[in-house]
């Protein structure tokens, strides 16, 4: 049986674009709207291996959960300017439909898990503010079986982060 | 301070204490005999909390209410005598304007939610999360005990599973479609039975009915506690809360409640499951009485769970949701045996300046348990009563570290693949690039690589670095800001053994520093993750695999030379998944972003509060500098851990009294090495202390 999936262009053009829009309005939630942080993960759950989903890893600490994410940005984190300079995704797998889900068209690439990695530099309020810090991040995009049923359109990501881990890197 | 006198008051109370032990050790299923008369309790001997919240300590905590709140409350409850003159009534419902002051919120009806839809799911949350899978849906069975059929052979279980069957089924029912009870058990005087959810209504429908000359009480599982509860119950949860509720200390007072008469009497721990409702329930009920956040937080600033015999944090969970900002908190006298028994609560309570966890085993299984408090929570100035930092420490610490610190890379392998993959990698990446495309990728294996020209450089960074440009890799440069044409980003992406080992080739020879031999210069991080794509081909939620991130620094040789020109920073992301290559795995993704030389500070784990605070010169008035002979506190050179723990805490309250390491050591031989305990002798002791029995005088 050979499974359905998009070809080349196709993957190559969906997997940019979502790569795009996430990058910028990631960044964009982190540096002024982090009550919308959370809504970019996808919702907890527990691998086989009994470790959590999604899994968040922000220098070295793992955060249980996206709402934990969210409450610490949003409460104590200083304001930060999170500045994107370069970023690459890749297509992970083609055609993932998760379990209990019914998937999309797998030909139009609604089903691909993408791969995105972004490099780039922060400002911290307060004491660091004169520091650029150098960051690098790298996530694994799910596709978000909920999103067609999302009524308002803003809210609807059809891609949601299911790893994502942070590291200072300079 | 904690010890002895602070046990719970009475063997009445102790024993019901251990009850609720007892009744959350995980063995909780099968049959079990309760015995009733555990449950009664003596109504004089276990009041005393409440009736200190009013007494004469209350007025200590004004302000803000930090400490001297739970502290008075500790306090009182190791009074063992019964202060039966001042008990608050019973009912809750009069008197006190205390209760007042809350009733006037609690009469609100909007504080219950309306709708079971919603409401079991908020209850329940997503501890149960696994009964989505589950079919069966349990229910509970009241009054068998009553009876005739009790004292039949089997106390009358098979008798009334029967009738139970027989009531519900519809008698035009098939067979089919009769009721079937799938599995059943006792739990104290409760039968819990198990039915398929279609069955759920046609059971609670004989609510009420009698029963071999007994009414019986049917509550389903699916529903939560306050509404599976009477209205009465809600009523009596509220007088609870507002018996317990301190208006002048804002304190909530939850400490014994396995001995509290009211909850006693209704039999609110008669069963596990009622048990198990009975505080995300009075959680529920405390969040309808406030109409913000903000409201919640100043009424409610100190929360004592104090002589709970609590061993793990499931059962009182709801409240890091309900009282996220609280400043106080009282867990002393429970039976918390680690701190992973409190990591649920890791992340929670972020604003939390004092926390009371004295009597509890983790003190002593895990005596740095304090550092680790002092990491889980920034804010914390105050643990078991004993300043542990200064109020400008905390403010510096919120300033110039972030809320996450820098932390050691989370490595979270599988089976070794990791470690070896990484081992193996770098080695071959810098000797046979040829043989590791071959090694460890396959046709459907994607490379790509991608230069951030701008990116911070390491203030160490070299001129001779700086002076080299991007020239050798721009053109496969995959940066997706400035690539946006689709064919060239389609150039820049490789797929295949063949053509990532063509890349590869063109690509300049490296060198990366030795992994073992300078491991500081590397930081690799890995956790597992679902939803690869099956190479047989076969499932499409995937196969398992690993993330793993490396930031990193190599060399670039100039190999005709033999010389290296210059140094580069590197991120480079795989994706393994199980395969057919070296060791069984193969690539699925690679990619590699490129820049300038950032050095290896970034990463570096920051110190830890106890090996800061020797440097913090903030607060002087709180900590002072103690000059220690050399190797004071560490262990070695014939010295035991116990002997160099001993020197830390001697050292540790030298710091917070100013007296010299001798007089603390005798302050603790004297306290059994309980830093609190020393502290309050301390207190006790210092107006008659001798000049020379500090370094500085205080």
């Amino acid at each position: 049986m050979s499974i359905p999936t998009p070809t080349i262009e196709v993957s190559s053009k969906v997997s940019g674009d979502a790569a795009k829009l996430f990058v910028e309005t990631f960044y964009q939630s982190l540096n002024y709207h982090r009550d919308r942080l959370s809504s970019f993960y996808t919702p907890p759950s527990t691998m086989p291996d009994g470790r959590a989903l999604p899994a968040i890893v922000w220098n070295g600490n793992v955060v249980p959960d996206p709402v934990t994410l969210q409450n610490l940005f949003e409460q104590e984190m200083p304001k930060s300017a999170f500045t994107v300079q370069n970023y690459d995704c890749h297509v992970l797998n083609p055609n993932y439909v998760a379990e209990g889900t019914q998937g999309g068209d797998a030909i139009s690439g609604a089903n691909m898990t993408i791969m995105i990695v972004v490099s780039g530099f922060v400002k911290y309020a307060e004491a660091r503010s004169a520091t650029q810090r150098g960051f690098s991040d790298s996530f694994i995009l799910v596709p978000n079986p909920a999103a067609a049923a999302m009524s308002r359109v803003q809210d609807r990501r059809h891609w949601l982060v299911q790893s994502h881990n942070s590291r200072l890197v300079v | 301070m904690q010890k002895s006198g602070s046990a719970p008051t009475g063997p009445r109370a102790s024993r019901q204490s251990n009850r609720l032990v007892a009744s959350r050790q995980p063995n909780r299923g099968g049959i079990q005999k309760r015995n009733a008369s555990a449950v009664r309790v003596d109504r004089d001997g276990d009041l005393v909390m409440e009736a200190s919240t009013t007494g004469a300590r209350g007025g200590r905590a004004k302000g803000n209410g930090s400490g001297a709140a739970i502290r008075g409350a500790a306090n009182i409850s190791r009074r063992a005598t019964p202060d039966t003159g001042r008990r608050a009534p019973r009912t809750g419902i009069d008197t006190a304007a205390i209760q007042k002051a809350v009733l006037r919120d609690m009469g609100s009806n909007e504080s219950v939610p309306k709708g079971p839809r919603s409401r079991t799911h908020g209850l329940r949350g997503r501890e149960n999360t696994r009964e989505a899978r589950e079919p069966l849906r349990t229910i509970t069975i009241l009054g068998l005990k009553d009876s005739k059929a009790a004292s039949n052979r089997g106390g009358g279980i098979s008798e009334l599973i029967a009738w139970l069957e027989r009531k519900a089924t519809h008698p035009d029912a098939s067979s089919r479609e009769a009721v079937k009870i799938k599995k059943s058990r006792m739990e104290g005087d409760a039968l819990i039975i198990s039915v398929r959810s279609e069955d759920v209504s046609k059971i609670e429908r004989l609510d009420n009915y009698d029963f071999a000359g007994a009414k019986l009480k049917i509550e389903s599982e699916g529903q939560p506690a306050t509404q599976s509860e009477t209205p009465n119950t809600i009523e009596l949860l509220k007088g609870v809360l507002s018996r317990r509720y301190n208006v002048e200390a804002r304190l909530l007072d939850l400490s014994q409640l396995g001995t509290d008469p009211d909850l006693v009497n209704v039999g609110m721990f008669n069963s596990t499951s009622r048990e198990s409702k009975f505080f995300p329930a009075l959680m529920k009920i405390c969040d309808g009485l406030f109409k913000s956040p903000k409201e919640k937080e100043d009424a409610v600033v100190s929360v004592t769970l104090a002589s709970n015999a609590l061993s793990e944090i499931a059962s009182v969970t709801t409240l890091s949701q309900t009282f996220p900002s609280i400043r106080n908190l009282d867990l002393s006298n429970n039976a918390f045996p680690n701190m992973k028994s409190l990591e649920g609560w890791r992340w929670k309570f972020r604003k939390l300046d004092h926390l009371i966890l004295s009597g509890n085993p983790v003190e002593q299984t895990e005596p740095k348990y304090k550092e680790e408090l002092l990491k889980w929570y920034p804010t914390l100035t105050t643990i078991n009563t004993i300043p542990v930092r200064a109020p400008e420490e905390v403010a510096t610490t919120m300033g110039e570290k972030l809320p996450l610190p820098i932390l050691g890379p989370s490595f979270r392998d599988e089976a070794s693949i990791t470690e070896n993959f990484v081992k193996q990698f770098f080695l071959g990446y810098d000797k046979d690039r040829v043989a590791l495309a071959n090694g460890y990728y396959d046709n459907k294996s994607t490379f790509s690589l991608s230069i951030n020209t701008s990116a911070p450089r390491a203030p160490e960074d070299s001129a001779k670095n700086q002076a080299v440009g991007w020239d050798q890799y721009i053109k496969r440069s995959r940066n997706l800001m400035k690539v946006t044409h689709p064919p060239a980003r389609s150039a820049r992406m490789f797929t295949g053994t063949e053509a990532i080992r063509d890349c590869f080739s063109t690509l300049p020879a490296t060198r990366h520093p030795d992994l073992m031999a300078e491991p500081q210069k590397w930081c690799i991080e890995c956790h597992t993750i679902p939803g690869l794509p099956d190479p047989a081909g076969q499932s499409l939620s995937g196969v398992g695999g690993l993330m793993v991130m490396i930031h990193g620094e190599f060399a670039e040789v100039d190999v005709a030379a033999d010389r290296t020109t210059v140094t580069r920073s590197f991120d480079r992301t795989f994706v393994l998944g199980p395969g057919g290559g070296i060791g069984g795995i193969r690539v699925a993704t690679d990619t590699l972003v490129l820049r300038a030389y950032g050095g290896f500070e970034a990463w570096k784990p920051e110190e830890t509060e106890a090996s800061s605070r020797g440097k913090a010169t903030t607060a002087p008035q709180q900590t002072q500098q103690i000059p220690t002979p050399p190797g004071w506190a560490v262990p070695g050179n014939g010295k035991t851990d116990e002997q160099a723990g001993k020197e830390q805490l001697a050292l540790t309250l030298s710091e917070f009294t100013g007296m010299t390491l001798e007089y603390s050591a005798m302050c603790l031989e004297q306290s059994d090495w309980k830093l609190d305990g020393a502290a309050m002798a301390f207190e006790q002791a210092k107006a008659q202390l001798p000049p020379d029995a500090f370094v500085i005088r205080k």
